[in-house]
């Protein structure tokens, strides 16, 4: 199937009115990775011209009793989440969320590769008419995904600025933030914690830090930073936790220069440790610089 | 005033909700919800007829949303078209499973929406009504096939047996009509945008 192909299909495709054979067809082509001609954004069109057929409708408001059975089958599933990840060994949870951390990290890659790979191609093979079609769709794409990165920002700048004003690292971390060559890196709460957090990154100014919110005060406990680079842990310091429950921490540069596959947060006793003993708290995969 | 395609703002909106209900956040759900059901509803309610099983479309589909979140990818459309898709695709499920027959009982039994449950928005009113105006623009035969694939999960050549039109015709329609509600897409994205 060629992109103009699946051009023509896409509509009946966001209508759900192509056959099976049509259906499976379109998706190998969707997922070739081959260098699409604007394919992706022709069936995001498509999906809100179809959905147009919904904002039709009038609107209708579904009794309480719907959110309130929702709200019980999440409390369940969650339960049952917790109950199966308490029975896995700590480092073994660490080490499937860094799996699927890194899985995230590969697809940003292929991503990547891929935007530039295309470059490479347009400039030697495609006529000047289909390069201009492929860059507005290319910039489509890159549009939506700047998008989804300024709303991360978007939400570490607003986490930052609401947290405690006892803050004296707060305005360094929103002025890093600032930088256009800033990255943030979101760290995923374990089961057990309701804490989140942030890597505010620069790697061009060797700059990093991390903020945290939510993290329960713990008697004799302390909340420790750590850097994993090839499986080992290597200890960065502890978290200053506030009253409001936030913590931010400027990570040693020369520890994150010599690389780094993740950050993570554990709760340790009092004063922490070289190697970690405590649950996991926090953790996010850092793409490759 | 919201409008279909969303702005920018109600996007990264909509996307910072998803990452955190992708991220095990309740609220962001709940704020999802409230702004999503009563359009999954709507739908699910036209597609089965049935209020009961359309309120357990609300439900799946978004603890579906809530499964799925970290899974959403924004070059495949808006977030409100991600998730009126789960749930359609979930009422189009109950529809196949239940069958005809079944199904002419229930829309005996049951009555209209409005009649039920008004409980109309006001918010999106507007839009709402120049879209009913775009597909009533729209011709009677174009209409009828994009409601048939829609709202009743049929093919085209489904459509066409149905219809008794040759599949290339219905095609065709399908063609025209999405053309149609795509040049209103880009009328309401125009007039909407600051």
């Amino acid at each position: 199937m060629t992109c103009e192909e699946f051009k023509a299909l896409a509509p009946a495709w966001a209508l759900g009115a192509l056959e099976e054979e049509e259906r499976e067809a379109c998706q190998a082509h969707l997922a070739s990775p081959r260098l699409h001609e604007g394919c992706e954004s022709a069936l995001a069109r498509a999906q809100q011209a179809a959905q147009l057929l919904a904002q039709g409708l009038r609107p209708v408001v579904p009794p309480e009793t719907v959110w309130n059975a929702i709200e019980r089958r999440l409390a369940q599933e969650t339960e049952a989440a917790v109950r199966r990840d308490s029975a896995l060994p700590r480092w073994s949870r660490l080490s499937r969320t860094l799996a699927l951390a890194a899985s995230v990290a590969v697809v940003f890659l292929l991503i990547g590769n891929r935007l530039g790979r295309s470059e490479v191609d347009r400039s030697t093979i495609v006529p000047l008419r289909e390069l201009q079609a492929r860059t507005a769709s290319d910039l489509s794409l890159s549009q939506t995904a700047r998008t989804h990165l300024e709303g991360v920002v978007e939400d570490c700048r607003r986490d930052l600025k609401s947290a405690d004003d006892s803050f004296a690292e707060r305005q360094r971390a929103l002025a890093l933030l600032a930088e256009p060559t800033t990255e943030v890196v979101g760290l995923a709460p374990q089961p057990n914690f309701s804490s989140s957090g942030s890597v505010i990154l620069n790697r061009g100014k060797h700059k990093a830090m991390v903020f945290a919110k939510s993290l329960g005060l713990v008697p004799n406990r302390d909340y420790e930073l750590w850097i994993i680079r090839n499986g080992d842990k290597i200890p960065a310091g502890l978290l200053k936790v506030e009253a409001g429950g936030s913590a931010l921490a400027l990570i040693d540069n020369q520890l994150l220069d010599s690389g780094a596959d993740a950050i993570a947060v554990t709760l340790e006793v009092a004063g922490g440790g070289t190697v970690p003993h405590g649950p996991l708290v926090l953790v996010g995969a850092i793409k490759k610089g | 005033m919201r409008q279909p395609a969303s702005t920018s703002d109600s996007e990264a909106d909509e996307l910072s909700q998803l990452r955190r209900a992708g991220r095990g956040e309740a609220e962001a759900l709940h704020s999802l919800y409230e702004r999503y059901a009563p359009i999954v509803f709507a739908v699910a309610l036209r597609i089965v007829t049935n209020r009961t099983e359309s309120e357990e479309v609300v439900q799946d589909t978004f603890l579906e949303v809530w499964r799925r979140a970290a899974e959403y990818d924004p070059r495949r459309g808006s977030p409100i078209a991600w998730i009126v898709t789960i749930g359609r695709t979930r009422a189009i499920d109950r529809l196949r499973a239940r069958g005809a027959q079944e199904r002419m009982l229930a829309q005996a039994d049951a009555a209209p929406a409005s009649a039920r449950s008004p409980a109309e928005l006001t918010e999106g009113r507007e839009a709402r009504e120049r879209v009913q105006a775009a597909l009533a623009e729209l011709p009677a035969e174009q209409r009828r096939v994009l409601e048939l694939a829609y709202f009743e999960g049929l093919s085209q050549s489904e459509i066409a047996k149905k219809t008794g039109d040759a599949l290339g015709t219905v095609k065709t329609r399908v063609r025209l009509g999405m053309e149609k509600l795509s040049a209103t897409l880009a009328e309401l994205w125009r007039v909407d945008r600051p």
